[in-house]
Parts: C-alpha cells; structure tokens; sequence
C-alpha cells in the first residue's frame, strides 16, 4: 500500500491527546489507522523530527503531519522515506562539522546521557566530527539514534474505501446503494450509505441542500451512479 | 446639465470588464507562484558560518514531561528540567531574526508557540554550575541559535551556549 495523505486522528478512547492517532491514507481513499505504539511509528518518523519547512520540503517527500496540539511531527508514507529526513539532516551542512557530543547536544539537549548512550552502542569517540564517519561508522551511528528515540510497533487498522457501483430508485428518488467491497456487493440504505460517506468509508460526496433534504452524489471525475433494476 | 445615473450605468460596466480583462492578461502573464519563493530571510545562505550572538534575559528552570508522550510527568513521562533564558525585548527581537542553518519555519510559526521569547539552553555539563547559581538571574548567554526541529525541543528558537556569563561582567557586545 502506498500512502499519498496522512493527517491526524483522534486517540483511542481513554488516551491522552499526545497519543494521537495517525491516518493514512493511499490514492484510491483506501485508510490506515496507527494506534499505540511509540510516536516515531505512527509517524513513520524514526528521528521524531518535528513539523517544518526542513522535515516537510518537497524533497523530504513527507505526507503530512500529525500531533497533539502542542508539538506537530512530520508524517512520511513509510519508514525508510523517514529514516531517510534524519540521515539527510545528519549529513547536512548544520549537523555534519559537528562532533558527535555537540550534535547530540543539539538533537536533545535535554538528555545529558543521550551521548553517553550513543557512546556505548558505537563505541565511538564522542569528540569525532559527523562528516570524519565512514559509511558503515554512520550507519552505526544513525542506527544508535533510532534506537535512542524509540520505535515501537502498535496497531494498525485497515478501513477500506468502498464503490457505489448501482442505486435503486422509488418514484425517482435513490432509496438504496449498491455498494462494491473486496468481497463482493452488499445494498445499503441511503441514510447508512450518507453515514458510511461522512466517515470516509464510501467514495460519494454528501450534498446538502437548501431544503434540508441531503443526497449523494458521485465525486468529481467519477461515473455518474447507475439506476439497478 | 446632470450627468444621469443611467448614463453612467454602462460606463461602469465598461470600466469593469475593461479591468476584469486587464487583471486575467496579466494573471496569465504573469503566475504568482508562490511556492516557487524559497528564499526564507531566516535561512543562513549555504557555506556561511553560524553567527555567534550575545542574549540577555533571565535564566529559569522548567519543567518539561519528556519521553515516552510528553503529557505528563505524574502519569510516567520523563522529566525533563530545562534551563531557559527569558528574553528582554531586545534580545528577543535578535533572537527572531539572526538567520540559522536550518530554520523551521518563517517568524509567524515561531510566534504561535506558547512563550516564543523564552529560549532553551542547550548546555555542557560544565555550564550547569553556573545556572544553579544564578537562577532566576539576569545574565547574558552567547552561543550558536537554531531553530526547535525534533521532538526534543520545548522551545521555537534554542541556544548552543559556548559560554555565559552575569550580566554585569560581559566583554561582548550586547543588544
């Protein structure tokens, strides 16, 4: 499945906010759901980078973001295009003159035994600049900073996107929908199939008009919906 | 003679397509394409070296919840006490516009966050002496700013600090 979209979702019923969920979603509408977890999975952003010109360019090739009001992390379609925002970051021109000590100082500040962590996993000299690593030295180091900031698999949820491939009419007004899954065809009624397009489950579009009345309609570039008898 | 308002009815019609028309010619002609605009005031331009600044303001510990959620440190978060210097205006105005390697965003981003002239300290162990005993003190700090860009950063704008002094006792120059 490739994603193309992600934004955030609510948390499960019970978490905190900063348990957001994440939602994915592929070309055809098709949703993910990451629950649970550690922050850097639903995100697919194993460096936990946040939300920013740097970590959402075009060429960073991120899908979204995602938070909990409070901090905004960047959402790629998969682990590696994330994996690939921090290994680009790390070999920029802000991170890579730095030793391993002061680039950590700057990733987080916050942790005096990030380094000191870092240190025992490579083995490495802390006062060793970025840019003096050899490939296989960098790739132990970006290793022991994915693994600093935590990647833990939670739970995923796929929530098909289903066709409306026919409609029965009474007296000229859509009573049902003839709805397309995976594994077959199923009749819905209209106000289930307006429920099912509100939750983003069904391709359609609700359409509300002045009366109060509400109807589907096909959404745009698609087929319009065909009478079944 | 009164010029009617009827005469004037058609006028105004001509005037307005006139500028309808003028306005697509040139909307064609001319595509504003604002992604195409890269160039970000905040950006240091490649290959120049980060600028050394001086800010005063007073130094306060916070506490943060840190990882794994970073809500609460009463349900399990780590805590994370982060020295933080309170800008004066003036600094803060430095602070706001000193060009970084790799800015987050633009000066509104910077703005939404709760206490933007409130900057995180990123230290040397060495340094922390110094903090615990000047708290809640005036002083100067000078070091290397960068912009909040992981989940590590409780503030939009951060400080390698090199080296801080009280802020009477300061050899550089100040804002």
């Amino acid at each position: 499945m490739v994603f193309v979209k992600a934004e955030v979702g609510s948390p499960n019923y019970g978490d905190p906010k900063s348990k957001f969920t994440v939602r994915y979603f592929d070309d055809k509408g098709n949703m993910m759901i990451r629950s649970g977890g550690s922050r850097a999975w639903r995100c697919n952003n194993p460096g936990n980078l946040l939300a920013s010109r740097y970590s959402m360019g075009v060429s960073r090739r991120s899908i979204g973001k995602a938070g909990d009001g409070v901090n905004e992390y960047a959402v790629y379609p998969d682990y590696e295009t994330g994996h690939e925002a921090l290994v680009v970051m790390l070999k920029g021109g802000v991170y890579s003159p730095l030793t391993l000590r002061a680039s950590i100082k700057r990733y987080d500040g916050t942790n005096p035994k990030y380094i000191d962590e870092i240190v025992k996993i490579t083995g490495f000299d802390p006062e060793r600049t970025i840019k003096s690593l050899n490939n296989k030295e960098f790739e132990v180091f970006w290793k022991a900073i994915e693994q600093m900031e935590h990647w833990e698999v939670g739970r995923e949820d796929f929530i098909e996107k289903w066709y409306i491939s026919g409609v029965h009419k009474k007296r000229g007004v859509i009573t049902e929908y003839l709805i397309k899954k995976s594994d077959g065809f199923s009749w819905i009624s209209k106000e289930n199939a307006i429920k099912l397009v509100i939750e983003r489950k069904l391709h359609a579009v609700v359409v509300h008009l002045k009366t109060g009345n509400i109807y589907l309609r096909p959404e745009s570039g698609s087929k319009p919906f065909e009478l079944t008898s | 003679m009164k010029p009617s308002i009827k005469c004037c009815i058609p006028v105004l019609i001509c005037c307005f397509f006139g500028l309808a028309v003028v306005l697509c010619v040139v909307y064609y002609c001319f595509p504003l394409d604002f992604s195409r605009q890269k160039t970000n005031p905040l950006a240091l331009s490649e290959g120049t070296e980060e600028r050394l600044v001086a800010l005063r303001g007073k130094l306060i510990q916070k506490l943060f919840p840190g990882p794994p959620e970073y809500s609460s440190v009463a349900k399990g978060d780590r805590a994370d006490y982060c020295w933080i210097l309170q800008l004066d205006s003036s600094s803060f105005f430095i602070a706001m516009t000193t060009p970084v390697g790799a800015p987050a965003n633009d000066l509104s981003h910077i703005v939404k966050w709760p206490h933007p002239n409130e900057i995180f300290l990123a230290l040397d162990e060495d340094m922390k002496n110094f903090c615990f005993e000047h708290i809640n003190q005036e002083i100067v700090s000078e070091g290397h700013l960068f912009h909040a860009h992981t989940e590590h950063h409780y503030t939009p704008i951060l400080m390698d600090v090199k080296r801080m002094l009280e802020k009477e006792t300061h050899d550089f120059p100040l804002p």
